[in-house]
This record gives C-alpha cells, sequence and structure tokens, in this order.
C-alpha cells in the first residue's frame, strides 16, 4: 500500500469527492500505476481516503492511501501521478506502508481548520460568545431509526480547541471522522446566523490545515510526513 | 476582461463544477495572441454537451490552426442563471472565463429543436443582441453548424452565418478570411458577404424569401413558400453541404477533454464510421451524412490505444449510426478485447446472434446487459413502409439465442404515429412483445433465467427535413395520444412493461424541424414566455409554448398537419446535402407502396451523393459484406 499525503484547492475545490476519487482514478492509469482492483462483477480500484473534503474549502494535507497489485516504490508513485494530476491536486509526499495498516477513515479522529472571516470581520466576539453557551445547537440531515431527516445536534462536544490568529482568523480543532464529524460549514452558518448576518456564509475561507489521529484524544498529526519512520 | 465568481456563487448553486473549467485536456492559450478567438457553445447544460463527440473534434481541431482560439460555454442551469443574472454577470467562457460579447464569433451546435430557446437564452445572457440584424461592429459574429442547421430557417433571424456540413472542413479557410478581414478592415456586411462564398456557408440576410399571394390550402392565414433566392451578387444560389472524403486523412482527438463531473455517458469514444448504408425512411441522420465513410482498422486501433493512454478511462465506446454496418466488426472488436481485457468496450444497435451475444458478454466483463432492439414498427407491413430491415424472424431468433444464454432483459423501440400507420400496426408492436415472452418461455426452466422481462417503449413518429417523409402529414397531437392508449390497453402479458409519454413535445418538434423564417417570431415568444431547457421534463413549459403559439398566430394546419405536394419550396430549398429532392420523392412514393429500397452495399440508388463527392460507400466495390 502507498500512502499519500496530498494537497486540493484552487478551482478543484468546487469538485465534490466522488469526482475528485474518480479524477485520481483516471490519474493513477494514465501513470501507469499498478493500482489493484477488488474481485466481482463491479471491479473497483482499491484506494481509500481519510475524510471527504466539503465544497469549496481547501485541503493543504489530505491523506489517501491505494493499493498495488505489484511493487512500485512510492516515491516513483509520487512523481508518476503528480505528472498527471490538474492543477489543484498535488501529493505533496508518499510512503509504503504494510497492507495490514487499519484503514485511515478508522484512525482519523480530528482535523485542524483554519477559517478566514472576510476581512475586518470581528468573529471572536460572537464565537467567544457562542462558546460560552451550554449547547451549540444546529440542523442537519441525519437518520433517525434509519430514516433521512432534519435533526438537530449539539456540535459543542465536537469543538476540542480553538485559537484566534486576529479577530477575523480562527484556527479549530475539531471531530473529523467516521463516527464523530462536524462539517465546519455549518458551524459558521450557525455563527453569521447568531451575528445577524446570514447572507455572509460561504464568504469564509475554509483551509483543512491537518488530520489528527490518536486514542483518547491525544492527537499527534497524521498528515505530517516528518514523523513517518 | 476576466469574469470573476466568487465562492460564494459557486458555493449555492448545484454542481458548482460545470462552470469552472481548467479539466484535464482542456486547451489553454493567451486569447490576446490569436487572430480568431471562437468560442463553441452548447446550448445545453455542461453534463449534457461534454458528452458531444463534435466538440471534442472541433475543440481540437479548430485549436490546432494557428492564431486561431477555440473556447467553450454551455447554458448554465437555471439556479446558476439566476445568481448570475442578479450579480450582473456575463455569459462567459469556461477556459479563460472571458465574457462572450468579447469573442469574434460565437459557434452554436444544433443537435435538436428543442435546445433553440436555450440559443436566445444565451445571447441574452451575454449580452449579445439577440437578433441578428441589430448586432453591431462590437458584437461577435454568430455561426451555427450541426445536424438540425441543414434547416436554418427557423433560427434564421438570429444567426448570421450558418456552417453547412462536417467541421473538419472549411473552418481553417473561413478564419483565414476572418484574419484578412481584421488585417483590412471592413464590416460586419462585407465579410459576410465574403463568407458567404466560402463552400458551405449561408448567410441567411443575403436570402430573400416570398410567399404565395393565398393562405395554403386548408390553413387560414399561411402562404406557402414560393421562392427563397439569394439578395446580392455573387452569393449562390445552392449551398452545398461540406464534407470529408478520407477519414483516414482528419485527426481524431484522443486527447479529449476528460469532464470532473460524472456525464451523461463518461467514457471514450471512436468514431468508427461516419453516415449510414441503410437508409431508413423517417431518419433524418441516415440522410444528411451520407455517404458512408469508414476509418480504417488500423487508424481505429492506433485511435483507441492513444485515447485510453491519455484519458485513463477504463470504458470505450464505438461510435456509428448502425454498429455492424462495419466490415470486419468482429475482429475489430476482438483485438481490442485482447490488447484491452479490462477495458469495458460498448457499441450501440448491435445485431443479436451466437456470435455477438458471446462477444457481447466478453465486452462487457461477464456482464448481462440488456438487449435493444429498435423495431420501430409493429408489423412487416410498416416495417418495409419505413425501410426498415429488420424481421420479426431475426428478431425472435436472437432474443431465443440470448434468452438460452440467461440474458433476461429486452428492450424494444417504436414510433406511434409512422405514414401509413393503421391500428393493426399498433396492435401488432404487443403481439410482437408478447411472442418474444413466449419465446422465453419454450426454453426449458433449467436453462433460462429466473425471470423475464420485456420493455415495449415508443416515441411519436416525427418527419424531418431531407427525408423522403419530410412531405408527410405529422399524426395530430390526439391521434398520437390515442395511438398510445390504444397500445397500452392492447399490452395485457404482465411480463412486458410499457413506458410512454406526453406527446405535445413531439407536436413542438415537429413544428420546428419543419419551420420557415416565420418561426424566428414564435422562438422569440417562446423565449419571452420563460421557455428553455425544453428538452428537460422538469424545466418543460407547455403552456407557455401553447401560448406563444396563439401570440404568433402559428398554424400547425400549416406546419405540422398539411401533407405537402410534390411541388412544395421546402424552408431549405436553397440547401443541399447532395441527397437529391427526386431520389427522397422517389423514396416516398415507394413507401406508400411498401416497397423495400436496399441498402448502399447491396445496390446504389442514385441518391444523388455521387454528384457531390466520390467517395466512401459509393466508390466501394459492390458486394464486400461485413
Amino acid at each position: 500500500m502507498i500512502q499519500m499525503i496530498f494537497y486540493k484547492g484552487g478551482l478543484l475545490r468546487f469538485v465534490g469527492h466522488l469526482d475528485m476519487m474518480r479524477t485520481i482514478h483516471r490519474a493513477i492509469r494514465r501513470a501507469d500505476i499498478p493500482i489493484a482492483y477488488s474481485q466481482g462483477f463491479n471491479p473497483h480500484p482499491i484506494m481509500s481516503f481519510a475524510n471527504p473534503l466539503g465544497l469549496g474549502l481547501t485541503g493543504e494535507r489530505e491523506i489517501m492511501e491505494i493499493r498495488l497489485e505489484k511493487e512500485m516504490p512510492a516515491e516513483q508513485c509520487m512523481q508518476q501521478l503528480n505528472r498527471e494530476l490538474p492543477e489543484g491536486l498535488r501529493i505533496l509526499a508518499a510512503q509504503s506502508i504494510p497492507d495490514q495498516t487499519p484503514a485511515i477513515m478508522s484512525l482519523v479522529e480530528a482535523a485542524i481548520y483554519r477559517i478566514e472571516f472576510p476581512e475586518g470581520m470581528d468573529c471572536q466576539t460572537p464565537f467567544l460568545a457562542m462558546m460560552e453557551q451550554p449547547e451549540i445547537l444546529i440542523t442537519k440531515m441525519g437518520k433517525v431509526r434509519g430514516r433521512k431527516q432534519q435533526v438537530e445536534v449539539n456540535i459543542k462536544p465536537w469543538i476540542y480547541a480553538f485559537s484566534f490568529d486576529s479577530p477575523s482568523v480562527l484556527h479549530l480543532q475539531c471531530a473529523c471522522g467516521s463516527v464523530t464529524n462536524l462539517k465546519v460549514e455549518l458551524l459558521t452558518m450557525k455563527l453569521f446566523e447568531t451575528m445577524g448576518r446570514p447572507e455572509c456564509w460561504h464568504q469564509e475561507k475554509i483551509t483543512r490545515e491537518a488530520l489528527l489521529a490518536g486514542p483518547e484524544k491525544n492527537f499527534y498529526n497524521y498528515s505530517d510526513e516528518s514523523l513517518w519512520d | 476582461m476576466k469574469v470573476n465568481l466568487p465562492d460564494q456563487l459557486l458555493l449555492s448553486v448545484q454542481k458548482p463544477a460545470r462552470y469552472i473549467g481548467g479539466e484535464v485536456g482542456s486547451i489553454h492559450k493567451d486569447p490576446s495572441f490569436v487572430h480568431t478567438h471562437f468560442c463553441f457553445c452548447f446550448p445545453d447544460v455542461y453534463d449534457v454537451g461534454m458528452c458531444h463527440l463534435g466538440l471534442q473534434i472541433l475543440y481540437h481541431d479548430i485549436n490546432s490552426y494557428d492564431g486561431v482560439y477555440c473556447e467553450r460555454c454551455f447554458a448554465p442551469w437555471p439556479d446558476m442563471e439566476e445568481k448570475m443574472r442578479e450579480a450582473k454577470i456575463p455569459l462567459f467562457s469556461l477556459e479563460t472565463f472571458t465574457p462572450l460579447k468579447e469573442f469574434d464569433f460565437l459557434g452554436f451546435t444544433l443537435q435538436y429543436e428543442m435546445s433553440y430557446t436555450n440559443i436566445l437564452n444565451m445571447l441574452d445572457l451575454a449580452g449579445v443582441p439577440i437578433y441578428s440584424k441589430d448586432r453591431t461592429e462590437e458584437d461577435p459574429l454568430v455561426i451555427a453548424g450541426g445536424p438540425n442547421a441543414y434547416n436554418p430557417e427557423p433560427l434564421a433571424d438570429f444567426i448570421d452565418l450558418y456552417y453547412m456540413g462536417e467541421g473538419e472542413v472549411e473552418y481553417e479557410h473561413l478564419f483565414q478570411l476572418y484574419k484578412e478581414h481584421r488585417e483590412k478592415g471592413g464590416s460586419r456586411r462585407s465579410f459576410l458577404l465574403k463568407a458567404a462564398t466560402v463552400p458551405g456557408m449561408y448567410v441567411p440576410a443575403l436570402y430573400d424569401v416570398t410567399y404565395e399571394d393565398e393562405p395554403a390550402e386548408g390553413c387560414l392565414h399561411t402562404p406557402r413558400i414560393r421562392s427563397i433566392r439569394p439578395n446580392h451578387e455573387g452569393v449562390p444560389e445552392t449551398v452545398t453541404k461540406v464534407l470529408v472524403t478520407d477519414m483516414d486523412a482528419i485527426e481524431y482527438p484522443t486527447h479529449p477533454i476528460i469532464p470532473y463531473l460524472q456525464i451523461v455517458h463518461d467514457r471514450a469514444v471512436m468514431e468508427i464510421f461516419r453516415g449510414c448504408i441503410r437508409g431508413c425512411r423517417f431518419c433524418n441522420a441516415g440522410m444528411i451524412y451520407r455517404p458512408v465513410r469508414m476509418r480504417s482498422k488500423e487508424n481505429i486501433l492506433n485511435w483507441v490505444d492513444e485515447v485510453l493512454k491519455a484519458t485513463g478511462y477504463d470504458e470505450i465506446s464505438l461510435t456509428s449510426l448502425s454498429s455492424n454496418d462495419y466490415p470486419g466488426l468482429y475482429d475489430l472488436l476482438s483485438t481490442i478485447h485482447e490488447r484491452y481485457p479490462h477495458v469495458n468496450v460498448s457499441l450501440p444497435s448491435l445485431r443479436v446472434d451466437a456470435f455477438s451475444l458471446q462477444l457481447m458478454e466478453e465486452l462487457a466483463q461477464g456482464k448481462k446487459s440488456g438487449l435493444t432492439f429498435a423495431a420501430e414498427g409493429g408489423t412487416q407491413r410498416l416495417r418495409d413502409v419505413i425501410n426498415k430491415g429488420i424481421t420479426e424472424e431475426e428478431i425472435l431468433t436472437g432474443v431465443h439465442l440470448a434468452f438460452a444464454g440467461k440474458w433476461d432483459r429486452v428492450k424494444l423501440y417504436f414510433m406511434l404515429g409512422l405514414p401509413t400507420e393503421t391500428l393493426e400496426d399498433v396492435r401488432g408492436i404487443s403481439e410482437l412483445a408478447s411472442k418474444i415472452v413466449h419465446e422465453w418461455y419454450t426454453i426449458p426452466k433449467e436453462e433460462r433465467s429466473r425471470d423475464v422481462a420485456v420493455t415495449v417503449s415508443t416515441s411519436f413518429f416525427v418527419p424531418k427535413p431531407f427525408t423522403p417523409f419530410q412531405w408527410c402529414a405529422q399524426t395530430p397531437y390526439e391521434e398520437y395520444m390515442n395511438k398510445q392508449s390504444y397500445l397500452r390497453d392492447a399490452i395485457k402479458d404482465r411480463k412486458v412493461r410499457y413506458s410512454c409519454h406526453d406527446a405535445f413535445m413531439s407536436t413542438l418538434e415537429g413544428l420546428l424541424a419543419r419551420g420557415d423564417r416565420r418561426i424566428g417570431k414564435l422562438l422569440y415568444a417562446a423565449w419571452k414566455n420563460g421557455c428553455k431547457f425544453d428538452s428537460w421534463t422538469e424545466m418543460y413549459d407547455e403552456a407557455a409554448w401553447k401560448k406563444a403559439i396563439e401570440e404568433t398566430g402559428t398554424e400547425l394546419a400549416y406546419y405540422n398537419y398539411r401533407e405537402r405536394k410534390e411541388d412544395e419550396v421546402f424552408p431549405w430549398e436553397h440547401i443541399s446535402v447532395g441527397v437529391s429532392k427526386e431520389f427522397l420523392y422517389h423514396e416516398y412514393l415507394e413507401a406508400a407502396e411498401g416497397h423495400v429500397t436496399p441498402n448502399c452495399r447491396e445496390k446504389c440508388s442514385n441518391c444523388g451523393m455521387l454528384k457531390v463527392c466520390r467517395t466512401g460507400v459509393c466508390v466501394e466495390k459492390r458486394g464486400e459484406k461485413s
């Protein structure tokens, strides 16, 4: 297996997760990387991603893993793939990992986001006020006894840490995984609503800076290749 | 000037990837260094337009010319249109985000009638005057081509210049003229006068249409056309389509644009030949793309290699109007399959026999996709009238083999409202479907699959220009619907599913397909009433169309329901696709008699194509069959 850290940004931010996966798969084929396929009637390439990135977000250090049919050095994989990827997608680092490594989706539990609000806008005060509340309720599509419907959830417990670089730039560490996951866009929507400025939603720039793994919230940066063996 | 699309806007519409360009295979040049800046405009949404092979061909062809840049634009989906109008963002190209108004040419492709209102809407969104006569020296030249351009008249008021024929042939010449015109300076009209002398070019404003004094028989106020003649010296009386004479001498887009979005047909495409030898009498494509011209097996194999390498697709479709008419088709398919065992190969309208079944299964990687038969008519008599060379025996033998091989889904396509059709023919559809189900029962239980599903789909026959049926009266709406409900009642077999739809859109299609210059005001009125994306059921607004028909006093009795006489002067009288009017009329008479005309490989029927060029099947040795 090859694990890769990649960047997704620019106009590619408007390409959804599934479309990006197909784009990468075709690039892998063009790059002559011997990716492995699942068995069965509808063979599909064996590739997995840590966590889908929402539409419009930049991912500075996203993670994906692909299984190979025959060996190829990670470095070569990266170089060949980078030649075929469109602008806005770039492999930053790659390493070979054992096939038995647990699935990437189950390892990643949190992420660090940088949220740049419109310049000069003070979001710190309303955000701190919001964090003072016992609950932060947002409505989202969810399942109740198997049925899809609007549900209200308290997202406060999913916010693990935060800091402000300036009143309009927020750094946020929050849940990002297959069990609990905070869609940061929903948090910013809520924030703009409490500020009485709902029309500003989507004017903020959201960047996922790193994906974190680790048990019991003892996180370490999973998308930092300097921590690789 | 570049259009700026704020993130906020893109995040507020569905599928923003429709509007960002930048795909692998798209071509980037600096527009300030070209003499001709062309925008290929597809009057439908991105996901539909990007499936169109003609776009890929022209895009790469035009971009291969020195000093010319071809970009793309699609009709924005209404949610995007609303945002753009709100933010006063003009329609823009996908490669450089240049407003359409700044281009030298806007080139619209006319693929289906129900996309016409989108052309008006796109011009409006671009800030380009909708009527050709209102455009100034500052505006782009609006050019149109594609299969529906052969009846250019319904859009004649909106299009400055038509290109009749295959795009590979004359664009370079046209752009050369444009370059000279730019260097020397001169008016829009002086350029159009020069362009009108290039083979295949038609400038509607340089032709006058005159009408008879009295309304046509059975009509209240619409007179027939008396003549269509050039109004300026040096402008040809007849514009003849241009076509590629050697399919192996032209380039193929082996590095196509690969969309990010999942489009309707998300795969590589290889065109194996152009034209059709069959001569089905209802089929417009079968006439306008004549003669049949093959690409050689060697070239196809090389191009398949290149296109798969360049795209990374794992599916390829070999396209043509009728796959089985490619000589050595099975050989070609086996070779592709051997070279690319993991690539799914699909091809349309394959004849069903023992060999093709085995091959289909291999090509589809063991998947048994449904079988499709386009029988079109319910009885042999009617199939002879339309010259559709498929027999009941052929279909039944085919499905028997398929059922024995555990295929279990069959789709049948028919048309309702074909000339001479009786209720017996309509009933014949149901009977044929039942016979197919019966074939399944004749196979021992253990050898067939668990269940069978036969789907009958009907569409409504619409008479099209340049076909033997261009003289026909179109079946009125009520009769269409009566036939449909008659068939619904006739289908009693529980294994047969029937899928059908409302007929008024077919009436509109017929109106636009055989419309003339007077239809321009109807299109304008329909667009003003809010019509756009008419081929999308969720967008189609029948009431708005009916209102426009009423407002403009458009007579369906004239355009749709009238049988034309031999001496009819058609709106497309001054256009030639090579096939002669005499041949088409002869075919019309043969149809009435139920006489079958052999296909081009069996026997030349003197359609007139040989007077235009000597190529393809017209010069093949007869008797060379696949």
